[in-house]
C-alpha cells in the first residue's frame, strides 16, 4: 500500500461531498433546472477528494504527452451523462449509473460491481465504499481485488427515503457521514404543507447501529463538507454560516465547536487545503471573490475579479497552496492575493480541473483535455465528445477521461 | 404440352412463337384491340391549309358546317385530349393527319402531316414549331377566321369582316389592330414577343399576303390561353397543367404522328362514326398500353396506302370508340368509397351496386351514368350537362338506399352488396337485414357485415385525391383518373354534441382562467381517437400518438371531420373534456340543413355522439372538496376527482360482448410557484407523463360477470390527460411541476417533481421486486399519483415527524390517507406502496359502481341488467409457463371498501391487560394475496396495530431517537411479519389469513402520552434496571434489548429475550373465531 496514499486518504477524507450530479452544461439533461449566473454547481469533485485527490490535487505526477493510448467503449447500460472515475495505482474505476467497473491500464475489464444508482463511491484502503445496491440505507464494501462485496449491511443512518448522503469519510473502525433532508412537502387535511430542511452529521462504528456522536442542524448544506485540522474538524457550510464540529468527539450529542461567518457576501463554494486553510469563493456586487481563511475563520488573503462567470466550481488547490479558479474562458492561478498566471481554454468553457503534485493542471473543457504548467500549455487532447468528469491520473502518470460513451487513456 | 396465348392481332408476328419453348405447340388467340378516337373535324381546317381553326368557319372556303358542327371548338377539342389523358393516363397517343382526295396523293401526304403536327405542337405547347407549320401552309381565310374569333371571344377590335380569303382594307385594319391589342394585352411578355407595327407592312408586301412567324406566334399565345382555360378553368398554366402536358405519352415519342394523306377516307360504313363531312381531319388516337400498334407505315408517298399495310386502320386490328366533342360538357369522375373491412382488417372499396346521383347547385340532378371497375373498386361516373367545364364547381354526389349492407365472406372472396342474408346463401333468411339481426349473430360472423349509410351526400366531406386530403368542394374540381380516384372514407367521423348538432365547441371553458369559450379546431386540438385493436383482443388504444402529448392523437382536425383513421374499429373520440361514442350511427341532418352550405352539415359519416346514452354512462366521482369525504366507496378520503365512463358496444372478446370501463382524469400543467421547473420539464410531463402512467396502469384486467344475465366482459382502461397551460377547457386538477423532489396529489391541486414523469430507478434503487406474472416493475411516481387522482389511498405508512424532522421508515400515529392497520404496507410490489405495480384491488371501487348501478332503476341497468361482477387477470405463470387466472371478488358489503377493515377491535385486551388494535381485511384474490409471502395464497390479513409513544430523557438529537426506535422497537416488531398465519379448519373466505404487526409511533415530552396510545416507552438511562414496567408504561435504559419490550406488549415474560412463537398469538386466533367470518376453528401457524 502506498503510504502516502493512505495518509492522504485518511487525513484528507475531507471535502467528500454531495450527490454526483454532472455539471457539464453541454450534456445537461433536458429536465435540469436552469441555473443563474454565479450559482454554485453541484460538487462532483469532493466525491473524489477522499481518494487520491485533495481538493482536486492528485498526489500523482503527470507523465502523459497527450497521446491516446486506448479508448474503450462503455457498455450500453453504462452509457450516459452521469459518472466519474476513480483510480488506484494502475486500476481505473469507472463509476456509472448503478455500476462500478474496474479497468486495468491496458483497458481490460477486471470486474464490475453494483451500487445504489448514482450514490457516492469512496476509495479507502483497497476497499470501495458505496451505498448498497439493494438498500440505500446500508453501506457496502467492495474489495478492489475482484470486486467482491465484502459486506453490504453496514447501517447508514439518515439516508432513508428522501434523505441524501452528502458526505462520507471511511475511517478504520468508524466512518463520518453527513446527510440532508431537503425541503419537502406533505399533504395534511387536504392541504399541502411544507417541511423545512435539516441535516444530520455523525460518526458511527461500522459494526453496530449506535452513533459515536451525532448532531443535527435545521438548514440546508450548500457547500462541500470539509475535514480540516488533520481531520479533527468537520466543517459544514449552510446558508447562514459554516458550523465546525469536533470529528473526534466522545460526547454522543456534541455542541458545535463554533461558527465561521462567511467572509464573502454570497458564498458559492469552498474547499480546504492540507494545512487547514479554507478557501471561499463567492459573489459580491458585480465581482467574484476568493477569500482564504485559517481554520478559525481569520482572513489570510483575498483576491477579487470583476464580473460574474456562468459557472463557479469549487476552487482547486495546487501542490503549493495556489488556488486554481475557473474564470469564464479558462483558469486563473492565485496565491497570496495575487494572480500568478492565467490559462485560456479559448472558446471551450472549463468544466473540471485536476491539479497534480508536479504542478501540472488538467482542465477538461467540453470535448478537450488541456494540460498546462505554470500557465503554459503542455498538450491538448481532443476526446471527441464531452468530458463528463474530472480527469484522473494513475501511478504511472497516465491520464484517464470519461465521456458519455467512452473511457479514454491518455499517455 | 400446349400453350395458349392471347395477343392483340395488331401486335402479332411470327416471332411471338418464341414465348413457347422448342417442340411446344403454341396456340395464339388473336384478338382485336380497342382504341379511342378523337376527331379534329374537317371544319377545323381550311382546304389546302395546315392551320387548326379555333372554331367552325363562317362564309369560308372550308366545309359547310352541319348543325352539329356549328358548336365545335378546336381548342375545346384539344382540351378533350388532356381530359382523356387524365382519365386514362396509361394510354398512349398517336396523331393521324388526313386529307381529302383533291390534289396529288403526295401533296396530301404532306398536308395531312402538317395538320397533324399543327395539332401536335399546340398540344405540346411548342410555340415556335407551331408557327413554322402555319407559315408553311396557311391562307388569308385562316387568319381572317382567327381574327374574327378573337374579335368575338376577347372583344378585340380586330374583326376583318367577311371571311372570304380575300385581302382587303378591313383585313388590313384588323391585323393592325390585332398587333396593337396583342401588345397591349401581352405587355408583360418578353421584349422579343412584342409585335412590331412593321409586320403589317411585311404582310402587305408579299404577294400571297402570308403572315410572318411573329404573328403566328402571337396567335399561338392566344390559343394557348384558351386551351389552358378550357382544360383547367384557369387563365394561366399552372404546375398541374404543365405536368399533365408533359406526361402525354406517345405511341412512338420519336414519331408522335403519322400522315395518312388521302389513304383512309371516311367510308360509307364508318361514316356514322365521324362528324366530318369531308376527309380533311386529324384523328387523335388513344391506345391502351397493352394494345399499342407497331408503327410500320409504308414509306411510300406516291400513292395511297391500303388497309392491309396499315397498322392502324386495318379493320381486323382495332375497334374504335369515338369521343364526341360534346364530351367537353360531360365530366368523368372517378370515385372510390372505402370502409374498414373487419375481415381483411383494412380499408377496402365499397363493391358495385351503389346508385350514385350527381347534383348541381344543390338540387338540380344531372344525368349520371356509372361504371364500376371491380379491379380497382372505382365508380366511374359520367355526368352530363356540365356547364362549367372541365368541372362543375357546385357539383355534389349522393346516394341513398333502404338497407344495403356489404358482406365480406373471407379475405379471398370479393365483398358484395346485399340486402338480405339469402343474397349470399339462399338457405338463409330472406328478410331485409337489420342491425338487430346482425347483432344477434356470433361475434365473428358479425364482422362479415358492414352497414352502409342510408343517406350519403358528398357536401362538406373531406376526401382525398392523389394522397392529398381536402374539402370535397375543392377536390371535386380536380381531374381524376382510372388510377387516381377521389376517395371517400365512409368511416370518417363527425362529432355530434348532446343536442345533435355538428357545430361543436368547448362549452365548458374554464371561467376562472378566463379562457375563451371557443375552440379553434386544429391539429393541436385536445383530441384523441381511441380504437379497438382487433389483432390484440380488441384492446382500446390511442391512434397515432401525438409527439408533443402522447395521450392525444395526431390527426388533422381543422374542421369537425376526422378522415385520418386507424385500420381498426374506431370506438371513441376524446375531445375537450368530453367523450364521443362512435357506433353504428351516421350523421343524418335534415335535408334542409344539408342543403344549407353555411351550416356545413355532413351527411352519412360516422356520428360520434357526445356520451351517447345508447352506449355510454358517465359517473363523475369527486370527494367533497371542503371535507374530503368520498362519495360511496368509489374513492377514499381526500383522494379522487375523476370520471368513470361505461362504454358498451366495444366489439367481442372471448365470444362475449365487450364493454369498457374508462377511468378519466385530466389536469393543467403549470410551473410550480415556488421552485418552478423549466419549460422542458413541463414538456416532458405533457408529452410522456400521462401515457407512461396509463401504460403502467392499463394491465389487461377483465371485469367478469359473477352472476346475473348480462353477457358482457368489461375491460378497465385508464385515460389521463395533461394539457399545457395555454390550452382551453376544464381540468380537474392543476399540477405544479417543481424542481423539488416532491410529489403529492389532492383533488384539485397537485405537485409533481420534474423527474417523476418517467421511471426513476435511482430513486427506488434496484428493480428487485417481481410480481406474480414475473413482471419486474420499475418505479413510476406518476402512476402512483394517478392512483390518488382516481381515488386510492397510499399503501405505505406515513413517517413519524417531530417538528421539522421526518423519521423515515418509522410509522406515525397520523395515517390520514392509509387504510387502518396498514394492511397493504407489506405489498412492496404495489403501485401505491413503492410506485411499482398495479393491483386489481385498486380497481375494485370502480367495480363497486358497476355493481351498484347495475341494479334496477339505475343508469347501468339497461346494459348490465342487475348482474354483479368480479375482476380477473389471466397471465402466463412464470413458474409453470402455463396460463393462469386469478380473480378478486369483494362484492360483499363487508369487503367492498378495500381500505376499510371488515372487522376490527381497536381495544383488544387479549394480550394480558394491555390493549392493541386488531383489523381484518379480506384480500379476495388478486396479486396481493400471493406476493406478500412467496408461494402462499392468502385470503386476508389481520394486522395487530400497536400505538407506541416514546419519551426520551436526555436524548435530544432526532437521529439518535430515530435510530433507537428503529433498532429497539421497530425492527423486532417488523420481524414478526411474514412469520405467522391464521388457519381455519373449514373452507371460508379467511381460511388462510396473514398475521401482521403494524407498530405506530409518537414522540412526546410531557407527562401524558398522546391519545390512543397503547404503550408509553420512557427511554431514560437513569432507569434502575434495563426495563421497569407499570401497566402500559414501560421505562427502559437506552441499551435495553428490544425483545423484552416486545414480549411485554404481547403479555409474555420479560425475563426472556426469546423470539415470539405462534402460540404467543393464540388470543388473535380466538378473536377471529369470535367474528362471524367462518364456521370453524382458527389456529396460528408458522410460514
Amino acid at each position: 500500500m502506498n503510504k502516502r496514499l493512505i495518509l492522504t486518504t485518511i487525513y484528507v477524507a475531507c471535502l467528500v461531498v454531495v450527490s454526483v450530479i454532472k455539471v457539464d452544461a453541454l450534456t445537461t439533461p433536458k429536465h435540469a433546472p436552469h441555473r443563474k449566473k454565479g450559482t454554485t454547481m453541484d460538487h462532483l469533485y469532493p466525491v473524489l477528494f477522499a481518494n487520491t485527490l485533495q481538493n482536486g490535487l492528485t498526489s500523482a505526477t503527470v507523465h502523459a504527452l497527450g497521446k491516446e493510448a486506448w479508448r474503450k467503449r462503455r457498455t450500453e447500460k453504462e452509457m450516459g451523462s452521469d459518472g466519474h472515475l476513480l483510480v488506484s495505482r494502475s486500476t481505473v474505476f469507472v463509476i456509472t449509473a448503478d455500476q462500478i467497473t474496474a479497468v486495468d491500464a491496458t483497458g481490460k475489464d477486471l470486474w464490475y460491481s453494483k451500487r445504489w444508482p448514482q450514490s457516492t463511491v469512496v476509495l479507502f484502503e483497497n476497499v470501495l465504499y458505496c451505498q448498497s445496491y439493494e438498500n440505500k440505507s446500508r453501506l457496502a464494501r467492495v474489495s478492489l481485488e475482484g470486486g467482491k462485496t465484502l459486506k453490504s449491511d453496514i447501517v447508514l443512518p439518515a439516508t432513508a427515503d428522501k434523505e441524501k448522503l452528502l458526505f462520507f469519510a471511511p475511517l478504520q473502525k468508524e466512518f463520518l457521514a453527513c446527510c440532508q433532508l431537503p425541503v419537502s412537502q406533505k399533504v395534511q387535511n387536504g392541504k399541502a404543507v411544507s417541511l423545512p430542511p435539516y441535516y444530520t452529521v455523525y460518526r458511527k462504528p461500522y459494526d453496530n447501529w449506535d452513533f459515536t456522536w451525532v448532531a443535527e442542524g435545521k438548514e440546508s448544506v450548500i457547500l462541500p463538507i470539509m475535514l480540516v485540522s488533520n481531520g479533527k474538524k468537520l466543517c459544514i457550510g449552510t446558508q447562514q454560516s459554516m458550523t465546525m464540529y469536533n470529528s473526534e468527539s466522545t460526547v454522543n450529542e456534541p455542541s458545535p465547536l463554533g461558527n465561521i461567518i462567511y467572509p464573502v457576501q454570497e458564498v458559492k463554494s469552498a474547499c480546504a487545503d492540507l494545512k487547514g486553510n479554507l478557501y471561499f469563493i463567492g459573489v459580491s456586487e458585480k465581482a467574484e471573490k476568493l477569500v482564504v481563511c485559517d481554520e478559525n475563520g481569520k482572513v489570510k488573503w483575498k483576491w477579487e475579479r470583476a464580473g460574474i462567470t456562468e459557472r463557479l466550481l469549487p476552487p482547486v488547490v495546487g501542490s503549493n497552496g495556489e488556488a486554481i479558479v475557473i474564470n469564464g474562458s479558462g483558469i486563473c492561478c492565485v496565491k497570496e492575493g495575487k494572480l500568478f498566471w492565467e490559462f485560456s481554454t479559448g472558446l471551450q468553457d472549463p468544466n473540471y480541473v485536476t491539479t497534480t503534485s508536479d504542478g501540472s493542471v488538467l482542465i477538461a473543457a467540453r470535448d478537450v483535455l488541456f494540460c498546462c504548467k505554470e500557465g503554459k500549455e503542455v498538450f491538448i487532447f481532443d476526446a471527441g465528445s464531452s468530458i463528463i468528469a474530472p480527469p484522473v491520473v494513475d501511478a504511472e502518470g497516465s491520464i484517464y477521461v470519461l465521456t458519455p460513451t467512452e473511457v479514454i487513456k491518455v499517455m | 404440352m400446349n400453350q395458349t396465348t392471347s395477343i392483340p392481332l395488331a401486335l402479332f408476328n411470327g416471332n411471338d412463337t418464341a414465348i413457347g419453348t422448342t417442340h411446344q405447340t403454341c396456340e395464339f388467340q388473336l384478338t382485336k384491340g380497342s382504341a379511342h378516337v378523337l376527331e379534329m373535324e374537317d371544319v377545323l381546317f381550311h382546304h389546302n391549309s395546315a392551320v387548326m381553326m379555333p372554331d367552325n368557319p363562317k362564309n369560308s372556303s372550308g366545309s359547310a358546317a352541319t348543325n352539329q358542327q356549328k358548336k365545335v371548338s378546336g381548342v375545346r377539342t384539344l382540351a378533350l385530349v388532356f381530359r382523356q389523358h387524365q382519365a386514362y393516363p396509361e394510354q398512349k397517343v398517336l396523331l393521324a393527319g388526313h386529307a381529302d382526295r383533291s390534289g396529288d396523293p403526295k401533296i396530301n401526304f404532306e398536308i395531312s402531316g402538317l395538320r397533324a403536327q399543327n395539332v401536335l405542337f399546340l398540344l405540346q405547347g411548342k410555340r415556335s414549331e407551331w408557327a413554322d407549320i402555319c407559315i408553311k401552309k396557311h391562307k388569308i381565310e385562316d387568319y381572317q377566321q382567327i381574327l374574327v374569333y378573337f374579335a368575338k371571344g376577347m372583344g378585340w377590335d380586330c374583326n376583318p369582316g367577311e371571311i372570304n380569303n380575300q385581302w382587303n382594307k378591313k383585313t388590313e385594319q384588323a391585323i393592325a389592330n390585332f398587333i396593337t391589342l396583342y401588345n397591349y394585352n401581352y405587355a408583360y411578355k418578353p421584349a422579343d414577343a412584342i409585335l412590331e407595327d412593321s409586320l403589317l407592312d411585311t404582310v402587305k408586301g408579299n404577294g400571297d399576303k402570308k403572315w410572318p412567324k411573329e404573328l403566328w406566334e402571337a396567335v399561338f399565345d392566344l390559343y394557348e390561353h384558351d386551351l389552358v382555360l378550357a382544360t383547367t378553368g384557369k387563365h394561366t398554366p399552372d404546375e398541374a397543367f404543365n405536368k399533365l402536358r408533359s406526361s402525354l405519352d406517345f405511341v412512338d415519342p420519336t414519331k408522335p404522328f403519322i400522315a395518312c394523306g388521302e389513304s383512309f377516307p371516311i367510308s360509307q360504313d364508318t361514316k356514322q362514326n365521324y362528324r366530318s363531312q369531308q376527309d380533311r381531319r386529324v384523328e387523335i388516337l388513344f391506345f391502351d398500353k397493352d394494345e399499342i400498334p407497331k408503327l410500320g407505315c409504308p414509306a411510300r408517298d406516291s400513292s395511297v396506302h391500303i388497309e392491309d399495310e396499315c397498322p392502324i386502320y386495318n379493320k381486323l386490328f382495332y375497334n374504335f370508340d369515338y369521343i364526341t366533342p360534346e364530351s367537353y360538357f360531360t365530366a368523368l369522375y372517378h370515385i372510390k368509397f372505402v370502409f374498414y373491412n373487419k375481415i381483411s382488417k383494412d380499408f377496402t372499396p365499397v363493391p358495385e351496386g351503389l346508385k350514385i346521383k350527381a347534383w348541381k347547385e344543390g338540387s338540380t340532378e344531372l344525368d349520371t351514368s356509372a361504371q364500376y371497375n371491380s379491379g380497382s373498386g372505382i365508380y366511374e361516373l359520367t355526368v352530363k350537362g356540365i356547364t362549367n367545364s372541365p368541372r362543375e364547381p357546385a357539383i355534389h354526389f349522393s346516394f341513398s338506399h333502404e338497407g344495403l349492407w356489404i358482406y365480406t365472406k373471407d379475405t379471398t372472396t370479393p365483398a358484395k352488396l346485399i340486402t338480405k342474408m339469402s343474397d349470399v346463401d339462399p338457405a338463409k333468411p330472406k328478410e331485409p337485414l337489420t342491425r338487430e339481426t346482425i347483432d344477434a349473430l356470433p361475434g365473428v360472423e358479425q364482422d362479415c357485415y358492414y352497414e352502409l349509410p342510408k343517406k350519403w351526400d358528398s357536401r362538406n366531406w373531406l376526401c382525398s385525391l392523389s394522397g392529398t386530403t381536402g374539402d370535397s368542394a375543392d377536390i371535386l374540381l380536380k381531374a381524376t383518373s382510372a388510377s387516381d380516384a377521389i376517395i371517400f372514407n365512409l368511416d370518417a367521423i363527425v362529432l355530434v354534441d348532446d343536442k345533435g348538432t355538428q357545430g361543436i365547441s368547448d362549452a365548458e371553458y374554464n371561467s376562472a382562467l378566463k379562457r375563451e369559450n371557443k375552440v379553434d379546431l386544429s391539429s393541436e386540438s385536445r383530441i384523441a381517437l381511441l380504437y379497438l385493436d382487433q389483432g390484440d383482443s380488441n384492446k382500446l388504444k390511442i391512434y397515432n400518438e401525438r409527439a408533443d402529448a402522447r395521450h392525444y392523437s395526431s390527426i388533422p382536425f381543422e374542421k369537425n371531420f376526422i378522415n385520418d383513421l386507424p385500420k381498426a374499429v374506431s370506438r371513441i373520440v376524446y375531445f375537450n373534456n368530453a367523450f364521443y361514442d362512435i357506433t353504428w350511427k351516421r350523421t343524418e341532418p335534415p335535408d334542409a340543413d344539408i342543403a344549407d352550405t353555411n351550416k356545413k352539415y355532413v351527411c352519412g359519416a360516422r356520428s360520434a355522439v357526445m356520451e351517447d346514452p345508447d352506449v355510454h354512462v358517465k359517473n363523475a366521482v369527486c370527494v367533497n372538496l371542503s371535507t374530503g369525504v368520498p362519495p360511496n366507496d368509489y374513492s377514499q378520503q381526500w383522494c379522487g376527482n375523476y370520471e368513470l365512463h361505461f362504454l358498451d358496444a366495444c366489439g367481442v372478446f372471448e365470444n362475449q360482448q365487450l364493454a369498457y370501463l374508462l377511468i378519466y382524469w385530466n389536469c393543467r400543467v403549470v410551473p410550480d410557484a415556488t421552485h418552478p421547473a423549466g419549460a422542458g420539464a413541463i414538456t416532458n410531463w405533457v408529452q410522456d407523463g400521462m401515457v407512461n402512467s396509463m401504460e403502467f396502469s392499463n394491465r389487461p384486467y377483465i371485469i367478469r360477470k359473477k352472476d346475473g344475465s348480462c353477457n358482457r366482459l368489461i375491460r378497465p382502461f385508464h385515460y389521463y390527460e395533461a394539457k399545457f397551460n395555454n390550452r382551453n377547457g376544464k381540468h380537474k386538477c392543476t399540477v405544479g411541476i417543481t424542481t423539488d423532489d416532491v410529489d403529492w396529489m389532492l383533488p384539485e391541486t397537485a405537485r409533481f417533481c420534474d423527474l417523476s414523469y418517467t421511471f426513476r430507478p435511482a430513486y427506488y434503487g434496484a428493480d428487485t421486486v417481481a410480481d406474480i406474472d414475473g413482471t419486474m416493475a420499475k418505479p413510476l411516481m406518476s402512476a402512483h399519483e394517478m392512483g390518488h387522482a382516481t381515488g386510492h389511498f397510499d399503501d405505505y405508512l406515513y413517517n413519524l415527524e417531530d417538528g421539522a424532522y421526518t423519521y423515515s421508515g418509522v410509522p406515525s400515529y397520523a395515517q390520514p390517507y392509509t387504510a387502518p392497520g396498514g394492511p397493504y404496507n407489506l405489498d412492496t410490489a404495489a403501485r401505491m406502496r413503492f410506485c411499482r405495480l398495479p393491483r386489481m384491488r385498486d380497481l375494485w371501487h370502480f367495480v363497486n359502481w358497476l355493481n351498484d348501478d347495475s341494479k334496477a332503476g339505475k343508469p347501468l341497468n339497461k346494459f348490465l341488467n342487475g348482474s354483479s361482477f368480479k375482476m380477473a387477470y389471466t397471465f402466463t405463470d412464470p413458474s409453470t409457463a402455463a396460463d393462469r387466472t386469478i380473480e378478486i371478488d369483494l362484492a360483499d358489503p363487508k369487503y367492498r371498501n378495500t381500505c376499510a377493515p371488515s372487522y376490527k377491535e381497536e381495544s383488544f385486551a387479549g394480550f394480558g391487560n394491555r390493549n392493541v388494535s386488531l383489523f381484518l381485511y379480506k384480500f379476495g384474490g388478486g396479486e396481493t394475496s400471493e406476493t406478500i409471502v412467496a408461494s402462499h395464497v392468502l385470503n386476508g390479513i389481520l394486522p395487530i396495530a400497536i400505538k407506541i409513544a416514546v419519551k426520551f430523557v436526555g436524548y435530544n438529537v432526532n437521529a439518535n431517537r430515530k435510530t433507537w426506535i428503529e433498532n429497539i422497537l421497530l425492527t423486532p416488531l417488523n420481524n414478526l411479519n411474514r412469520k405467522f398465519y391464521l388457519l381455519c379448519n373449514t373452507d371460508n373466505q379467511f381460511k388462510k389469513t396473514l398475521l401482521g404487526v403494524t407498530p405506530y409511533f409518537s414522540i412526546y415530552s410531557g407527562a401524558t402520552a398522546p391519545a390512543g396510545t397503547h404503550y408509553s416507552i420512557i427511554v431514560d438511562n437513569a432507569t434502575p434496571h434495563d426495563m421497569v414496567t407499570s401497566g402500559t408504561v414501560v421505562r427502559v435504559k437506552r441499551a435495553v434489548d428490544g425483545m423484552k419490550i416486545v414480549r411485554y406488549f404481547f403479555g409474555l415474560a420479560t425475563n426472556s429475550v426469546a423470539a415470539l412463537t405462534k402460540n404467543d398469538f393464540a388470543p388473535v386466533a380466538t378473536w377471529i373465531g369470535r367474528m362471524d367470518v367462518a364456521n370453524g376453528v382458527f389456529t396460528v401457524e408458522n410460514f
